[in-house]
């Protein structure tokens, strides 16, 4: 005998109990009772439906003894709970003690293509650790796995361009190239690739946290208790990963070099041009190599006959630092606040990659003429956006002092040139 | 005869132990069980029989196992040795309650028929 009624009643009483393994029990034990009352009652000549009717009344009123099997299990769902809950926090362990892994990873420098390997194998390790878990029955899998994705987001962090420079070429549409990458362990290496992991891994966490709040199918309709119970454990959950989360970032911005959001102008690439046709063919040639960083390597001289001053590069900005070197004759000297680039002055990379967020000062000879061009660079990252020209003929001394923190900088004309005296 | 149910409310828990204390049974036969053996004096509810049953599982005084019977999985409750303890003291509780409400109730007649 299998009543609706009786799956309806069992529906009800045993909605307190939160553990899938107890309730399955529970019903399969009154269920058995319930049958039996029935049949007893089918044997003394009733009715199936009086038989089911009266099995169902001997019960009590539903929800009454609802509660009281709610509270005969209340030790039970305390530590289903409990259990969930201690799952969760191990995953979340887990997953930062592999954050910690990959960020001394990323600071000591082993290499790009070691940290994407030791990244997809640390994502796949936490990953089988939080599925591990969380795999029974109070299934918290989704948000256990958000603080996993993070792992992978310290690649973003760690790389360039902030999303909002991606953003646009994401969304001029770059999929394949993408899809290349990402299969090649090339990822984050171009502006298409990284802007595309950011809406992927922000695309997974939404998901995933949709699922998360879904996944925790409301069995307590009636009981204000429970409910309060499970949605205590809910937003405990989501409060914490964001919490991790949050705090992950936060390292990472403080702990993780070049990252995205504390990016620092770290030098500025001068180049002089004779006239302004030559300035904008400058801006289209660094913007064209900052699109294509990957095969972005110059080894060019910049020979300027015209204003006596020139300044040689050589970057290779897929290396760890920069090399720039800047060279022109004449006096050199320098403060603890200023690098200067003048005569047979060279500024190394080491110079330039620690120093250049303070100013550069340029002392242009008395006679140039013609223009500088200041590109500068952010982290490994040319920003031709924000490319500044300098008109030589117009000054003699120009200071770049630039802002580490709001990725901009300014021109300071420190000596204004006598036109007269300017001209050779 | 009926029984006010607030005289039975505190010896449920007891009533249970005793009858699983001689034969594991499953909470239908227990029922039944009880009701023969009161001479239907005391008629358990279901809704107050389960959860007594898992609550005294819950404390380690039961323990349970399954039986298939007749295709339908049943569930026979077994006391343990901890709740064989636990129905002794009860028992001796119990023994102490009725005998004090005896007598009370018997000096309460003696004074009342002096009077």
């Amino acid at each position: 005998m299998q009543a609706q009624q009786f799956e309806d009643f069992l529906d009800t009483v045993c909605s307190g109990i939160f553990s899938d393994r107890v309730r399955r029990r529970t019903r399969k034990e009154l269920l058995d009772h319930l049958t039996c009352k029935a049949e007893d009652a089918v044997a003394e000549g009733r009715t199936e439906s009086d038989a089911v009717a009266a099995a169902l009344q001997c019960f009590g009123e539903t929800n009454e003894v609802r509660a009281q099997i709610t509270r005969a299990h209340r030790k039970d769902n305390l530590k289903t709970l409990g259990k969930g809950f201690g799952r969760f926090l191990l995953s979340l362990l887990a997953t930062a003690f592999g954050l910690l892994i990959q960020l001394l990873i990323i600071v000591f420098g082993f290499g790009d293509d070691a940290n994407i390997v030791l990244g997809a194998l640390l994502f796949v390790v936490l990953t089988v650790l939080t599925w591990y878990a969380a795999r029974n029955e109070e299934i918290l899998l989704p948000l256990c796995l958000i603080p996993a994705a993070l792992v992978q987001c310290v690649y973003v962090f760690y790389e360039e361009p902030s999303f909002l420079i991606a953003l646009p070429e994401l969304l001029s549409g770059h999929l394949i190239r993408f899809l290349k990458d990402f299969a090649f362990g090339v990822i984050y290496s171009t502006p298409v690739a990284k802007g595309m992991t950011y809406a992927f891994i922000l695309l997974f966490v939404v998901v995933n946290l949709l699922i998360a709040v879904s996944s925790f199918r409301l069995r307590t309709k009636r009981s204000k208790t429970n409910r309060l119970d499970k949605w205590t454990l809910r937003m405990s959950c989501i409060l914490l990963t964001i919490t991790v989360s949050a705090s992950a970032l936060c390292f990472c911005a403080v702990f993780v070099p070049g990252q995205h959001f504390l990016r620092y102008v770290s030098h500025y690439i001068i180049v002089p041009a004779a006239d302004e046709a030559e300035v904008q063919d400058v801006l289209a040639f660094y913007k064209d190599k900052a699109k294509v960083r990957r095969d972005f390597t110059v080894n060019e001289a910049y020979p300027t006959e015209e204003t006596g001053f020139y300044v040689y590069y050589h970057h290779d900005l897929d290396s760890a630092f920069i090399d720039a070197s800047a060279v022109h004759g004449g006096e050199s000297y320098e403060s603890d606040d200023t690098i200067l680039i003048d005569d047979s002055h060279y500024l190394s990379s080491q110079d330039l990659f620690y120093r250049a967020y303070k100013s550069v000062v340029i002392l242009a000879p008395e006679k140039t003429t013609g223009y500088y061009v200041a590109i500068p660079v952010i982290d490994d990252w040319v920003r031709t956006d924000k490319a500044k020209t300098i008109a030589l003929p117009l000054k003699k001394d120009a200071t770049i002092r630039g802002n580490m923190y709001q990725h901009d900088y300014e021109i300071i004309l420190t000596q204004s040139v006598d036109s007269e005296e300017s001209k050779p | 005869m009926k029984i006010n149910k607030e005289l039975t409310k505190g010896s449920t828990a007891l009533l249970v132990l005793s009858v699983i204390a001689k034969e594991d049974l499953y909470g239908y036969q227990i029922i039944k069980t009880i009701e023969k053996q009161s001479d239907n004096v005391f008629s358990m509810k279901e809704g107050t029989l389960y959860p007594i049953l898992h609550t005294l599982e819950a404390d380690g005084y039961l323990t349970a196992y399954w039986v298939d019977a007749d295709g339908r999985d049943r569930k026979y409750y077994k006391i343990t040795d901890k709740g064989l303890k636990q129905l002794q003291e009860k028992q001796e509780e119990w023994t102490a309650f009725t005998g004090a409400v005896n007598k009370v109730i018997g000096g309460t007649a003696y004074a009342g028929a002096a009077v």
